[in-house]
């Protein structure tokens, strides 16, 4: 154990980097989880079935509307009430996922209907059934149009993982065990904006990365 | 699998606290949208300004608004700020930190549309005589709220919804009202799927007024 002191030592730091892992950590898994589910909802949404269209635009609509903290508090009370008590951490990584599934469908819903009309038509004249022309011709494409827009959607779950401390999820986080070493140090300004300036300088460089890339496509398709 | 009995009388009885908060939640966010508005419109201008501090300090204010989490600006705002002996409300701190993120993203909507204006609007103006406060009230700003009135739709949306971060410091919104109750009366499932509803309809509500006004005023 080490000596109880009011400044902000080695050890905390330590303990800020492993937060600074569980977040990297939950946007990973929720990223992976949700863009998966995300993908199957969005193409589900691009065919031409009124029934899917209206149902999955329902699931998407109430997502989109209902604030992160409050899914995390539902999803985890339901889940108690069903009988299957979950782990906090769980239950935040599933809800986390489901909540970025909802913007992925819409994203992968844009990406798909950014294919030309020309392009699809062309690919079913050439004799490719539809799963043939859907991976061989709209999925490259549209996935190289909506790069960025998924990038954005990454990193804005990445600063929403900040929210699953409201479960009490037992590894903290960054933002949590910021928290759990100011009301030691009583020092909040410099904790937050260290904490702050991890988050900025990871947003920043792939915000940046995105921007490339997608100047490097606009040049492709016009060069 | 459910031997859970629901308890929704309990929800019913606190039903106008439940209001009361949500008036709080939309008083929050149609100010911190307005005020954001505002700064935003500044923010885009400085933006394309020729001066290189204004620009990059502009730059700076965008780039901390939206790569940093809203809930960290919302600590800074209430914790922070205290080491300067700032010592502001719940209240005040969340309305700043959520104007200081709508600001942000106001701006680069804002910056999106006055990009998607042809640029010789602005010569012309400027050529007219028009002072450049002039040029952008009169001529590129009218113009711009076309194309930017559904994303800045959204953002509102994404406001609210920012909005019930409040609950962590203590402010008594929708959602920081739903958690004392529930405090109370242990019946947490009802009471945030009651939150949960109220949040849904107000949302809808906004997004097709939205689309209704986005119809008539600018014919889609």
């Amino acid at each position: 154990m080490y000596p109880y002191v009011t400044h902000f030592t080695t050890h905390d730091l330590i303990f800020m980097a492993q937060g600074a892992g569980i977040t990297l950590v939950l946007t990973i898994v929720s990223g992976i989880l949700g863009t998966i589910l995300g993908f199957c909802i969005g193409w589900a949404r691009s065919t031409r079935s009124l029934i899917l269209f209206y149902i999955f635009g329902a699931y998407i609509d109430v997502i989109r509307s209902i604030p992160l903290i409050i899914q995390f508090v539902l999803f985890n009370s339901f889940m108690a009430i069903a009988g299957y008590p979950l782990n906090p951490f769980f239950s935040g990584l599933i809800t986390l996922s489901i909540y970025i599934s909802g913007y992925v469908a819409e994203v992968v819903k844009a990406g798909i209907e950014s294919v030309p009309k020309t392009t699809k038509m062309a690919a079913r004249g050439l004799g490719m059934t539809y799963l043939h022309e859907f991976f061989y011709i709209v999925l490259p494409i549209g996935t190289r149009t909506v790069f960025p827009s998924w990038i954005g959607l990454m990193l804005g779950l990445m600063k929403d993982t900040s929210l699953i401390a409201v479960l009490g999820a037992t590894p903290p986080e960054l933002l949590r065990s910021s928290q759990i070493i100011i009301t030691r140090i009583q020092q909040p300004l410099l904790v937050l904006l260290g904490a702050g300036a991890f988050y900025f300088a990871l947003c920043h460089m792939i915000t940046q990365f995105s921007n490339l890339y997608e100047m490097r496509w606009r040049e492709a398709l016009e060069g | 699998m459910f031997d859970y009995t629901f308890h929704w009388r309990v929800v019913l009885k606190q039903w106008p606290q439940l209001l009361k908060a949500g008036l709080l939640t939309l008083e929050i966010t149609v100010m911190s949208i307005l005020l954001g508005l505002v700064i935003a419109m500044v923010l885009a201008v400085l933006r394309k300004s020729e001066n290189n501090t204004a620009r990059a300090m502009a730059g700076m204010w965008v780039a901390l608004a939206r790569n940093t989490p809203a809930l960290l600006q919302i600590y800074i705002a209430y914790f922070g700020l205290g080491t300067f002996g700032l010592h502001l409300s719940p209240y005040i701190s969340v309305l700043s930190a959520i104007t200081f993120n709508n600001a942000g993203y106001l701006a680069e909507i804002l910056r999106g549309g006055i990009d998607a204006i042809n640029p010789s609007q602005r010569q012309t103006a400027l050529g007219l005589g028009l002072t450049p406060l002039q040029a952008y009230a009169y001529v590129i700003f009218p113009q711009v709220l076309k194309v930017v009135f559904l994303p800045i739709t959204n953002q509102i949306i994404l406001a609210m919804l920012n909005s019930s971060m409040g609950m962590v410091i203590g402010l008594q919104e929708l959602t920081g009202m739903t958690t004392f109750l529930q405090s109370q009366t242990f019946r947490p499932f009802e009471f945030y799927f009651a939150a949960a509803v109220i949040y849904f309809l107000v949302a809808k509500i906004a997004s097709t007024a939205a689309s209704l006004i986005a119809v008539r005023h600018f014919k889609g």
